[in-house]
């Protein structure tokens, strides 16, 4: 079964270097099938998880992803996945050519309260979390390759600290599609 | 099964779990979903709760999901409530209440993890905030038709006014009846809570009124309830925020707040916290009911009369918690006049057996009908359900001081009040339009007195003195001393009081 990064998934979560090139320490991953080139800093690791890519330096606030799927709709799905849970304000929609590719840009808010969840948290006992008024900003580039939709860009807590901001959006701003080299 | 935390015993589950290695529900006899199905039919459902009991959590395919959201829905609703229902603890019994009866509050059902949810979690049309290491996704009810998120380690949830249990852990072990109840009942503390308002902040993590709201659903539920309260503290505090040495320890956010450098207002208003907070503490539906009949009234869809009914209704010990509830006492004001007068003169009635027991003994309708008829306070009402009484009922309120509280506390009016007295001690209707008659002729003496022109009892009092009964002037005179007898003849000049008080007591 092919994964987000090229080969069958063994473990839940693993780092994975599958090509990589240098570029003032920064190392380069070529993720879905070559759709799609992450540039990340120096040290640090692009993680499969559950079939995605993953990078983050604090997941719980904010992340750098590229998923990808067969026969899945496109940003209009997502969108409408968000404004399931949320108030969504889209601020970039752009239908873009990238690397050979056609590429949409979605850039948006969405302002929701997250579910008041009990936790098991085994030995430390229950937690109760959620129940908060969340604002998430996302970043994504929509990839269509064929009969597959490839997703890349970040997440963030708008509560995030500035730098966790600044290096998801220079990841994101390295990211390469398609035939497109830096 | 998975037990409470050290030093909890968990009570023993109406069913008899069998020892032995765990079963998948969906394996071949009698724990396969039809077999299971079938079996309720034949035998009921206590039998499917002992099978279900043995059963693991399987969401290996859609079939087995779809079959563990049976089973589980299966438990909640014909063990869990029962068992809550049976709880020996009041606020179990309480919760078990909001979902129950023809119209409840609350409703229940299975969150169950859906087959593909690495799949869905990984997906590029997923939620920009879904993040496939720390989520999973699930469906609700039994049809794997629907798709929600929410942390790995879920194992409920509160969605409105639905609650979700996923009745096993992550690693599909059952969780036992005790535990869920548990969760149940601190669930449904915060749905109060957050009903309420009391505390506006609990949707920030970090803050104090997150950590009163974990507080008070903590030491509702039960957890170290067998512990001295000072303890009980502790132990939660040190659940919720953690401890110094441990960063991992307690709830992030908290433990954050509460270890910060420097000027701490937060630790400062954790470490007083010395129990909980806020109305409602006993998960009660009837709490609930009066506060929303509280927003009735206010609405308009509601009167002051429905809220005194309401309250009248109230189990002594609720009542005295309505009493002193902070966010009742401010409706109340908001109410004003006399119906906030008689809203707090209802909610501060006497509240010990005494008075609760032997204000209606015997339980009699009529009786009952008679306390409603004084809380409306209607003269005619009042008439018509005293003729209503049997001689046995008349008996049980004459001089019956539980009765004459009651009257203290709902009738507000005291004139009004005097001719109850004297109508239930002649058992004479008529008795009470009498004294009305002489109220309302001291109300005209008031009147002259203070234009000056009174100088002596005028006739029209001694007219309506005369109408009085016996029995009827005595009660003016020994029990309305501090009604109406205050209010109608103290003021008058002094020597027509006293003349008054002469006629009254002859």
């Amino acid at each position: 079964m092919p994964t987000i990064l090229g080969k069958p998934q063994l473990v839940l979560r693993r780092r994975v270097w599958l090509h990589w090139a240098m570029d003032g320490g920064w190392t380069r991953r070529v993720v879905a099938d070559g759709v799609v080139g992450v540039w990340l800093p120096p040290g640090e690791t692009l993680e499969e998880i559950e079939g995605a890519a993953v990078w983050s330096p604090d997941d719980e606030l904010g992340r750098f992803t590229v998923t990808a799927a067969e026969g899945i709709g496109d940003g209009d799905a997502l969108l409408a996945a968000e404004r399931r849970f949320a108030v969504v304000d889209v601020e970039r929609d752009e239908h873009l050519e990238r690397g050979g590719l056609q590429v949409r840009r979605l850039r948006y808010r969405s302002r929701r309260t997250t579910p008041r969840d009990v936790l098991d948290r085994g030995a430390a006992g229950r937690e109760h979390a959620g129940g908060e008024d969340v604002v998430t900003l996302a970043d994504f580039l929509l990839v269509r390759s064929g009969s597959r939709l490839v997703r890349t860009g970040y997440a963030v807590r708008a509560d995030a600290p500035e730098d966790l901001r600044a290096s998801l959006e220079q990841v994101y701003e390295r990211v390469e599609i398609g035939d497109e080299r830096r | 099964m998975t037990t409470r935390e050290s030093g909890q015993v968990r009570e023993a589950e109406p069913e008899t779990a069998a020892a032995g290695p765990a079963k998948h529900i969906a394996q071949p006899g009698p724990t396969t979903l039809p077999g299971v199905l079938a079996l309720q039919r034949t035998v009921g459902n206590r039998a499917v709760g002992r099978i279900l009991a043995r059963l693991r959590a399987d969401w290996s395919t859609q079939a087995n999901a779809q079959a563990t959201a049976v089973a589980t829905r299966t438990r909640l609703r014909t063990t869990l409530l029962p068992y809550m229902t049976s709880h020996s603890r009041k606020i179990v019994r309480n919760t078990a209440e909001l979902f129950t009866g023809a119209s409840p509050l609350l409703t229940m059902d299975a969150i169950t993890k859906r087959s593909d949810s690495a799949a869905q979690v990984a997906s590029p049309t997923a939620p920009a905030w879904v993040t496939p290491a720390r989520h999973d996704a699930f469906f609700v009810g039994t049809t794997m038709n629907n798709v929600d998120f929410h942390q790995k380690a879920m194992i409920g949830t509160l969605s409105g006014t639905t609650m979700y249990v996923r009745g096993h852990d992550s690693s599909g072990e059952l969780a036992s009846l005790e535990d869920m109840a548990n969760t149940v009942v601190h669930e449904c503390s915060h749905y109060f809570v957050s009903q309420y308002g009391e505390l506006p902040q609990t949707n920030v993590a970090s803050s104090f009124h997150r950590y009163a709201d974990e507080f008070r659903a903590y030491w509702v539920e039960g957890r170290y309830g067998d512990l001295p309260d000072a303890e009980r503290v502790k132990k939660i505090r040190e659940h919720l925020v953690g401890t110094a040495g441990d960063a991992t320890s307690g709830y992030g956010p908290l433990h954050t707040a509460y270890f910060a450098a420097g000027p701490n207002p937060f630790k400062a208003q954790v470490d007083a916290l010395t129990g909980p907070v806020g109305f409602n503490l006993t998960n009660s539906i009837r709490l609930h009911r009066l506060w929303q009949l509280f927003q009735n009234q206010a609405a308009g869809t509601a009167t002051v009369d429905d809220l005194i009914f309401a309250i009248a209704r109230l189990p002594a010990g609720e009542r005295a918690e309505a009493g002193r509830s902070t966010l009742i006492k401010k409706l109340e004001t908001a109410i004003g006049g006399l119906g906030a007068r008689r809203v707090r003169a209802a909610l501060t009635a006497p509240t010990s057996d005494e008075y609760v027991y032997k204000l209606n003994a015997s339980g009699s309708v009529a009786v009952n009908r008679f306390l409603g008829a004084i809380i409306i306070g209607t003269a005619d009402g009042i008439k018509t359900a005293y003729g209503n009484l049997s001689r046995q009922d008349r008996l049980a309120v004459t001089r019956n001081v539980a009765f004459m509280t009651f009257v203290e506390h709902h009738l507000l009016d005291t004139a009004m009040r005097a001719a109850v007295w004297a109508m239930t001690e002649t058992w004479n209707a008529g008795q009470f339009d009498a004294m009305t008659a002489f109220t309302d002729a001291l109300r005209r003496a008031r009147d002259e007195a203070s234009s000056g022109t009174l100088t002596a009892t005028p006739d029209y009092v001694k007219t309506a003195l005369a109408g009085l009964h016996d029995y009827s002037r005595w009660t003016f005179f020994s029990w309305s001393r501090e009604g109406a007898m205050r209010e109608y003849v103290d003021v008058l000049p002094p020597t027509v009081a006293s003349d008054i008080r002469e006629r009254l007591r002859d």
